[in-house]
């Protein structure tokens, strides 16, 4: 079994290397500090099973490498190793549909995640996951507050009385009521009004 | 010699001829002697026969005079007295006593002759009028201004004074001026009723013309000075004043308001409006170039004549002084001080004129024209070049209006120079305030995505290698470990600047929002139609901005929900809302402390956009809104 270790922290591939020949038998392993370094030894992709890289490298793409990994060599899994546990990342890993997601810290999942990955299956870390999961949070479409401010339009109350009454200045009830209607997608105090009885009275 | 002339030409005018074929010769030598003799006495001197062809004479030449030492004398006992020809124009510089002014007119024609007696100056305490004939001695008009002026028909500056001639006749016309110990003018012109009418209008429409402008000018100045505040116009309101209060007095401006002047406050006022003038007139010049530095021992001693001046003008401010002798000897002080004065200030000038200071030549040139209207109205009559012409004050008028109109021109231009050098400095120091806060901003960011860098790169990577290498068999141990390298990396995610790419914004701060949320608070995030930024600055100010909102809200705000709204509007608006459900806080309290609220503050006014907070102590809770333009 030939696995592809991308790290420039040489001290984390070594351990890597180590917890995995420690598991599996018969493992090759390749280390690379860096792209550069990878593709000056023209690294044929085709001949690994497994592709295991960080996503930071210091001044060098990563992103790009796994894209063109995608397109040249799909057969080919990939799992990331990194420090970071940032959504913007993961989401854009997940697009591109890298087999495997964990963080430096986890390597008691090495294990598995490595056996997942080889038997065909995708596996992000439970911490991984719950970062993802931050992009199906809904969320309600007005705010508490907004939600005060049209209900007492529905009473009848004008801009200066509903300030008065939920302590905020004039000037941010116009804002708000500018939020209001840029969100309702309605332009008139009534079609607030009736917004309000359609959807919030039972 | 002279008498047989005299007589010879009298013989000629008079009806003499008639009487020529009346009697005897002895007889008629004897009448002709009573005549001669009675003739003397009221026509003694030169007459001026009218005329009808000219309107106007200036009366000078016929002028005889004669100088009341007891100020006391009655018109019969000033009769018999020994006048003498005046030659020159009737000015009394130095004046001790009551003057007597006669002229000798006879009427040639077959007919009725109305006629005025012009005096144009107004300044003259008392006027009294007599006309002298053959038969009888009128007392004709009491004038003055210390005389009523409602019941007289004079409406205008100056005093016409009607006379009436019958056919043929001769008449004199006796003027007795009382203006004790002040100088004063008293030049007549002989006009018809028509002409005296045209020049009273004339000389009426100018001073209505001059009363506009002065007012203009003092009302004008008064305004730039409550808005510029620069003492140039203080000193030209004041100038302006005390023109103006001398021009009025000495036209008689005082009795638009009052019919009469029992105590002569017209002097007083021109006194004023001279000192407002020498006080003031320097330092408007000073104050457009600088003569004071360049000569600070004339400039001394030039204040130091005034400074006496001001202590004749508090004396004479009392009426029994007014018209006392002390008047006498302070009128000859202020002349001679005025003009030394008026000559320093010429010297001053020249000598700014030579350091090539700014301002001086045009300031010089001037200041001589002024100075030479001011001789030509007041020195060159005294000394016997007059202006024939009855429009006496013309030349004070024309000399105000030029000192008017050429100050108001450096006053503009002081003040445009004020505004823009104004305008300069505020906008330097905003520039100057923006370069501050952005290097501020740049600093703190440096460091902090230093302190980022290390933590993450040095200290989380160490912390994963130890964890490795403990194992699980020390579980507390392990735990810590773990726990830290989480701390290290949302520490170092918080410090580090994300170089957030245009449509990571809105996953980075989702992503943020989560991290804070805890048991404790929750943490909302909503966008709508939020754009994608191409600009980084702003997206890094708006996550920091976030950042610190976040950070307030977990460290004071006691809130258990917030929220964000990121809004975008189709017009390159852009929104950021956040609310809390906490206790709020004092913002003035805070302003000037909180680091915090401070950077929030300095970014969005990298942004060039707005901030609105409100808050209060009551619980009720903080909302915050920004709005920036992209």
């Amino acid at each position: 079994m030939k696995i592809l270790i991308l790290d420039d922290h040489s001290l984390f591939s070594e351990g890597l290397g180590k917890i995995l020949n420690g598991h599996f038998t018969g493992l090759y392993l390749n280390k690379f500090k860096s792209i550069a370094e990878l593709k000056n030894q023209k690294t044929d992709f085709n001949s690994y099973d497994l592709f295991i890289s960080d996503i930071e490298l210091p001044g060098e793409d990563i992103f790009k490498l796994l894209c063109s990994i995608k397109l040249e060599h799909p057969q080919l899994p990939i799992l990331i190793i990194s420090m970071h546990n940032k959504l913007s990342v993961i989401k854009k890993c997940k697009e591109l549909k890298v087999e495997g997601y964990i963080l430096k810290d986890d390597h008691e999942l090495i294990i598995k995640v490595v056996e997942n990955l080889l038997s065909g299956k995708e596996y992000y870390s439970e911490k991984v996951k719950q970062t993802l999961n931050i992009l199906n949070k809904k969320e309600e479409l007005l705010t508490p507050k907004e939600e005060e401010i049209i209900a007492l339009l529905a009473k009848g109350k004008n801009n200066h009385e509903i300030a008065e009454k939920l302590f905020i200045s004039y000037n941010t009830i116009k804002t708000h009521r500018k939020n209001i209607n840029r969100k309702l997608g309605v332009t008139s105090t009534g079609e607030i009004v009736k917004y309000y009885f359609e959807n919030y009275i039972q | 010699m002279l008498i047989y002339t005299k007589i010879g030409k009298f013989l000629k005018q008079s009806k003499l001829n008639k009487i020529s074929r009346l009697g005897p010769v002895w007889m008629r030598f004897c009448i002709m002697l009573l005549l001669i003799v009675q003739s003397y006495f009221a026509f003694s001197g030169e007459t001026l026969t009218i005329d009808s062809s000219y309107q106007e004479i200036n009366l000078k030449d016929y002028c005889y005079h004669y100088e009341d030492t007891t100020n006391e004398l009655s018109i019969n006992e000033a009769l018999k007295a020994n006048w003498n020809k005046l030659t020159g124009i009737l000015a009394f510089a130095s004046n001790k006593y009551v003057q007597w002014i006669r002229y000798n007119l006879s009427n040639p024609y077959n007919e009725d002759m109305e006629r005025v007696i012009f005096i144009p100056y107004h300044h003259i305490r008392e006027i009294d009028v007599y006309v002298v004939t053959d038969s009888s001695i009128k007392n004709v008009c009491k004038t003055g201004i210390k005389r009523l002026f409602s019941d007289k028909h004079i409406k205008s500056i100056g005093y016409p004074i009607k006379i009436k001639l019958e056919p043929n006749q001769t008449i004199s016309v006796i003027l007795r001026l009382n203006h004790l110990y002040s100088p004063f003018r008293a030049t007549s012109y002989l006009m018809t009723n028509d002409r005296v009418e045209k020049v009273i209008l004339k000389n009426n429409s100018l001073i209505y013309f001059w009363r506009g402008i002065i007012l203009f000018t003092l009302i004008f100045s008064l305004i730039l000075y409550w808005f510029v505040r620069l003492k140039l116009f203080l000193y030209y309101f004041f100038l302006n004043m005390g023109v103006g209060l001398f021009i009025a007095s000495q036209i008689g401006d005082y009795f638009l308001f009052f019919n009469i002047d029992r105590t002569d406050i017209t002097s007083s006022i021109t006194f004023t409006g001279s000192i407002l003038v020498i006080l003031f007139f320097p330092l408007l010049i000073n104050s457009i170039t600088p003569i004071k530095e360049r000569n600070k021992v004339l400039w001394k001693w030039m204040y130091r004549f005034i400074y006496g001046m001001l202590v004749f003008y508090i004396i004479t401010l009392f009426p029994p002084i007014r018209e006392s002798k002390i008047i006498y000897f302070s009128h000859f002080y202020i002349m001679i001080v005025s003009a030394l004065v008026f000559l320093l200030q010429l010297i001053l000038l020249f000598k700014s004129l030579l350091y090539k200071e700014r301002n001086a030549i045009p300031l010089f040139i001037i200041y001589s024209l002024y100075v030479l209207a001011v001789f030509t109205d007041v020195i060159f009559p005294n000394i016997g070049i007059a202006v024939d012409s009855p429009y006496v004050y013309n030349s004070l008028l024309i000399a105000s209006f030029i000192e008017i109109f050429i100050f108001m021109i450096f006053m503009g231009r002081e003040a445009l120079n004020i505004y823009k050098d104004r305008a300069l400095l505020l906008n330097k120091q905003q520039e100057h305030q923006k370069e501050m806060i952005v290097s501020m901003v740049k600093g703190q960011e440096e460091e902090r995505n230093r302190a980022g860098r290390e933590l993450h790169d040095s200290i989380g990577a160490n912390m994963a290698i130890i964890k490795q290498k403990i194992g699980k068999e020390n579980k507390e141990l392990y735990k810590i470990v773990s726990q830290t390298i989480e701390s290290v990396r949302n520490l170092s995610h918080g410090l580090v600047t994300p170089m957030v790419k245009k449509d990571e914004f809105i996953d980075e701060l989702k992503e943020m929002c989560h991290l804070f949320s805890s048991d404790e608070l929750e943490v909302h995030v909503y966008f709508h139609k939020w754009p994608e930024i191409d600009n980084t600055e702003i997206t890094n100010h708006l996550y920091r901005i976030t950042q610190e909102l976040l950070q307030n809200a977990a460290k004071h705000s006691k809130a258990q929900n917030v929220y964000f709204q990121f809004i975008g509007e189709n017009d390159s608006n852009l929104s950021l809302i956040y609310e809390d459900d906490g206790i709020g806080f004092n913002y003035s309290e805070i302003i000037p402390k909180g680091l915090g609220l401070k950077n929030i503050k300095n970014r969005v006014t990298l942004l060039n956009g707005s901030l609105q907070i409100d808050s209060s102590e009551q619980g009720k809770g903080t909302t915050i809104v920004i709005e920036v333009q992209y």
